[in-house]
């Protein structure tokens, strides 16, 4: 017992002392997505203002694959002392774990949660021709052709994907998924006719309906966007309970020091705060999270894991 | 007209002090790293966005762009050089820029390839501005099959690219399709041939195979035959394509650049397939098409000015619709996000100095490229007669580094290294790699599209002849292949001594 | 039956196995083999679904195009026995045969499973590789030596370049590319080396940012 508790009292002392000293290099924020997604975009600027106050280079590291599994996997297995983080993403953290089978982490336990930074909805869009300019008209226009309708994704898996899964499971209403590798063909498809409808997300989305090429039709988180006040959701239009964002946030390794996690989500609020990085992430569509403290985070994240085991599992969205 | 007053706007921006220095801070960034092999525009563009931020959004944009259009020409620098394609639209200037250095005629080689992009910038810059719009209404008739179609004609253009035997290009395209294949699969996800790898989840990088396939299979080929280096260094004859040469390359220069600007407004790849159409095209045509494949002038005329050409008309979709065509592309939206700038349809009216200064900069920054490279022929041509021992180790140490660069893993090199060795074995058995590499970049393009257009035709396999435009591209390679096959097959009878070179 | 051209044998070859490779890849392996697998603790991948023309599953494309390539394969194979060509013109000349091609594949995977298994990565192993086929080529195959030096030289570079930061593994590099060539001069290749790495460090690391590290972690 008593060894037990002389070692934690090591340890918080060494964590407290190396939270002191911390960071005493430059930080690595590894980005596990290509260079010029929204992912990436949002970590460059939230890298370029953590440098100023915590005084040492926060440098961004792209380690695209696996769908963001493997930046992901690095970082979980890296030195947990501080200078190692990594934008964990709803794909790494919720839905690729049920939808690839398994993944070599435990979204919830190999990573502390610090905060969480931007939340996106999608939006319900549609090809102007399509006769249908309300969800309940949607939904009509599906049952009376079951199999003809194309909903078009940014990826299999991807939460345009899901929501499309379930907005057919909730309607009872069977559409083809035609998937793309990224939202920009997938809008290009749309906007052209060659498929029918897609779940975008509302960075993507947005200028294309202000250019009158799509037409949208709900929402898919449970309150309206505040970019879109006009646009009904979902859960308004019939889907009782459907709520659904594209969310990310910084997570460092699990056994990173509590003093450095208290003071990385200070500094992290505080940098999402500043005008022109909130500026920036209001025009891809996010509003402020309510998230705030790394505890809410967490239980975030395992509670979105467990949705969307669920919604994966039922929805069959597996690989052919 | 309207357009007229466009074009005025767009110069007056461009020309703006600020505008014009950041035009030149990005092609002379782009050219050095068009020059050293392994490190591309991506990685240089990825890692420059944050210093956008602070930037004025018209000087960013011009600048990034500037830095893709000018590592095309320095790309083409090193295919014709050292035989490394810096790009993938530099892979075909390789075959016969190569060829001509090392008969001595660099000089001319690098000219061309200066003139005719220049050349092809202009035209295609004049293209985007008046016809911007209307063009992007073309790019969105092309669906899936459309797509595919076009791709099955690349790959049988890509078949032309081969001088040897006809068999064994075929198959070297079908492996490139293959290997290609690699990686995670877009329509059900399962990860394909990578054997449990996680870093083989997004397939192996063009930069890898190329550098590996042409640059390491280079070198140690070259190592084993000692004495043949001087081959470089022999007499290096004028700087300067002679009368002769450009009454030659001028054709060929115009064929390329309006096929380049043609293919290059297609958001699915199509520049990509700019260069070696442009190659097979003129092989087709020219008088001299014996010539090809030896340093023929022609074919460095074709591809450098098919790929300026496409290169310029492929922002047309990004400015016009918000897609990106590649890469550099889809990083420039992310500039314009940060930026604040929505990309899509509604940029050219309601940013018109953006649009049309970023068009009026395409050609100011052109100007600035041919001045900047013909006067440094000279001294890459001294370059060349840096004793080969210690430039190869250079070049080998560029490649680590830029291979290295693009995802901070050692094991992209291992991935080179075993291209090497692939590429070292297909020259010792006369199995050329430029087919292979082209079938690489295809085959998961093709994959898709063809997926996708069963899909959406639930099934039915006669859509591809149904749509007018993608029915026209497989007549056209069936026309092709016919073409090919046929005079090879009478050679055959005739010629079974001298079938290879 | 005489093989007429040496290099569309061995094409052949090559090309038939590469297409049988990703077929066998695709469909997957026959059930016996998967058992002796997973008896002698490897886990063989089951193959991918084959779908419907409508729906293609992941190993579609990928079997036609394996098929594909077979044939081809084996029509340069067949054809290699009745070619016309001059023997002079089909003769491989390569510094290496099929047995030394396998004994490296053999060095490389043994060491790379070895290494993984006591060290957690492959790193070392493929490293090691490298340097064990190094000392062979100069041993047994001096011809080799272009070749393997030179691939030897990027995998050092490589590995060691976060170990060992980017002065120390460029030089590294040189030197061990140099020794690939013909006309080795110590002097000269450890000028070349300093001057190279140098400017890699101005160039790459302070010009362009490339997030390499420059001296050893244990200075840091």
């Amino acid at each position: 017992m008593k060894r037990a508790l002389t070692a934690i009292a090591l340890a918080a002392a060494a964590g407290a002392a190396l939270a002191q000293g911390w960071p005493s290099r430059p930080v690595r924020l590894i980005a596990p997505y290509a260079a010029g997604g929204p992912i990436d975009i949002s970590a460059r600027l939230l890298a370029g203002k953590l440098q100023e106050s915590l005084g040492q280079p926060v440098v961004v590291e792209n380690r695209p694959g696996a769908g963001g599994n493997l930046g992901v996997e690095m970082a979980a297995k890296s030195a947990p002392d501080g200078h190692t983080l990594v934008i964990g993403a709803i794909a790494t953290h919720a839905i690729n774990p049920t939808l690839m089978g398994s993944v070599p982490y435990d979204p919830v336990r190999d990573f502390r949660h610090i905060a969480l930074m931007v939340q996106v909805p999608n939006v319900l869009v549609v090809n102007l021709d399509l006769p249908a300019s309300s969800v309940a008209e949607l939904i009509a226009l599906a049952r009376a052709r079951p199999g003809k309708l194309d909903f078009a994704s940014g990826s299999t898996g991807s939460t345009g994907h899901l929501a499309g899964e379930l907005f057919k499971q909730m309607t009872g209403t069977y559409m083809v998924h035609i998937p793309y590798k990224g939202a920009a063909p997938a809008v290009l498809d749309l906007v052209a006719g060659r498929v029918h409808l897609m779940f975008d997300n509302l960075a993507s989305a947005l200028p294309n309906i202000r250019g009158g090429k799509v037409r949208a039709l709900a929402v898919t988180t449970k309150k309206r966007s505040s970019f879109l006040p006009d646009l009904p959701t979902l859960d308004e239009s019939g889907l009782k309970g459907f709520d659904m964002t594209t969310w990310w946030g910084v997570m460092a390794p699990a056994k990173t020091p509590q003093a450095v996690v208290e003071r990385l989500n200070a500094e992290i609020l505080r940098a999402l705060e500043a005008p022109d990085v909130r500026e920036r992430l209001r025009a891809m569509g996010s509003e402020t999270p309510a998230i705030r403290t790394p505890e809410e985070f967490t239980a975030f994240v395992a509670a979105e894991g467990r949705i969307y085991a669920e919604l994966v599992r039922r929805s069959g969205a597996k690989p052919d | 007209m309207e357009m007229l007053n466009n074009l005025l706007l767009g110069f007056s921006v461009a020309l703006s002090p600020f505008n014009i220095l950041m035009c030149l801070v990005g092609v002379l960034l782009g050219t050095l790293i068009g020059v050293l092999p392994g490190v591309g525009p991506v990685a240089t563009i990825a890692m420059l966005l944050p210093i956008t931020f602070n930037l004025n959004p018209i000087g960013a944009l011009i600048m990034l762009a500037g830095i893709y259009y000018g590592a095309q020409y320095g790309g083409s620098t090193t295919a014709i050089l050292v035989n490394l394609p810096g790009e993938s639209s530099s892979v075909v200037t390789c075959i016969d820029g190569y060829q001509m250095a090392r008969r001595g005629r660099a000089g001319p080689a690098l000219a061309t390839a200066a003139l005719v992009s220049f050349f092809a910038g202009c035209v295609a810059t004049l293209i985007v501005a008046m016809f911007a719009p209307p063009l992007a209404e073309v790019a969105l008739k092309f669906g899936p099959a459309e797509y595919f179609s076009l791709m099955v004609l690349g790959l049988v253009a890509a078949v032309v690219l081969a001088h040897g035997s006809l068999i064994k290009a075929i198959a070297m395209v079908v492996l490139g399709l293959l290997l290609g294949l690699i990686g995670t699969d877009v329509n059900s996800g399962v990860l394909r041939f990578a054997f449990g790898i996680s870093e083989l989840a997004d397939g192996i990088g063009f930069v890898v195979v190329a550098m590996g396939m042409f640059g390491i299979a280079e070198i140690v080929t070259n190592l084993e035959h000692t004495g043949q280096r001087e081959v470089f260094t022999k007499k290096v004859t004028h700087l300067w394509p002679t009368k002769e040469d450009f009454r030659r390359l001028i054709p060929a220069a115009l064929r390329g650049t309006f096929l380049g600007a043609a293919l290059g407004i297609l958001p699915g790849g199509g520049a990509l397939l700019a260069s070696f159409g442009a190659y097979t095209l003129e092989k087709k045509v020219s008088k001299y098409a014996h010539e090809f494949g030896q340093g023929a002038i022609e074919g460095v005329a074709a591809p450098e000015s098919a790929n300026n050409a496409g290169a310029q008309t492929s922002f047309i979709p990004l400015l016009t619709l918000g897609i990106p065509s590649n890469a550099v592309m889809a990083l420039m939206i992310g500039a314009m996000m940060i930026q604040g700038i929505a990309p899509g349809p509604q940029v050219m009216n309601e940013r018109p100095q953006l649009f049309w200064g970023m068009i009026a900069s395409m050609w100011v920054g052109n100007l600035m490229l041919v001045v900047l490279n013909l006067p440094l022929i000279g001294m890459w041509i001294k370059l060349l007669t840096v004793p080969y021992r210690l430039l190869y180790p250079s070049i080998l140490l560029f490649m680590g580094i830029g291979v290295f660069s693009l995802s901070n893993n050692p094991f992209d090199v291992l991935i080179m290294a075993f291209f090497g060795l692939l590429g070292y074995i297909c020259v010792k058995l006369e199995c050329e790699p430029a087919p292979m590499i082209l079938g690489f970049i295809l085959g998961p393009l093709m994959e898709e599209n063809l997926r996708r257009a069963m899909l959406l035709s639930r099934g039915d396999p006669l859509v591809f002849f149904q749509k007018p435009i993608s029915a026209s591209f497989l007549v056209v390679a069936i026309i092709l292949l016919a073409i090919i096959a046929a005079p090879n097959i009478r050679k055959k009878r005739q010629e079974v001594f001298v079938e290879e070179t | 039956m005489r093989i007429n051209s040496e290099k569309d044998f061995w094409a052949g070859l090559m090309f038939m196995g590469f297409g049988l490779a990703f077929m066998l890849i695709a469909i997957g392996p026959p059930a016996f083999l998967v058992e002796l697998g997973g008896r002698a603790g490897w886990k063989i991948e089951y193959g991918y679904q084959m779908g419907t023309a409508v729906r293609m599953g992941p190993a579609y494309f990928p079997t036609l195009l394996g098929g594909l390539l077979a044939v081809l394969g084996l029509i340069v194979f067949l054809r290699s026995f009745v070619s016309k060509l001059p023997k002079a013109a089909t003769e491989v000349r390569m510094s290496f045969n099929v047995v030394d091609l396998a004994i490296g594949i053999a060095i490389y995977a043994v060491l790379a499973w070895a290494s993984k298994r006591v060290l957690g990565n492959a790193d070392w192993g493929m490293m090691g590789a490298s340097v064990v086929l190094a000392v062979l080529a100069f041993a047994f195959r001096p011809k080799a030596k272009p070749l393997v030096l030179v691939i030897a030289s990027c995998m050092v570079f490589a590995y060691l370049l976060k170990p060992l930061g980017l002065v120390l593994s460029s030089i590294l590099l040189v030197f061990v590319a140099a020794l690939g060539g013909h006309e080795y001069r110590t002097k000269e290749v450890a000028i070349l080396a300093v001057a190279l790495a140098v400017f890699s460090v101005l160039v790459f690391v302070k010009a362009l940012t490339l997030p390499f590290p420059i001296w050893p972690e244990f200075l840091q």
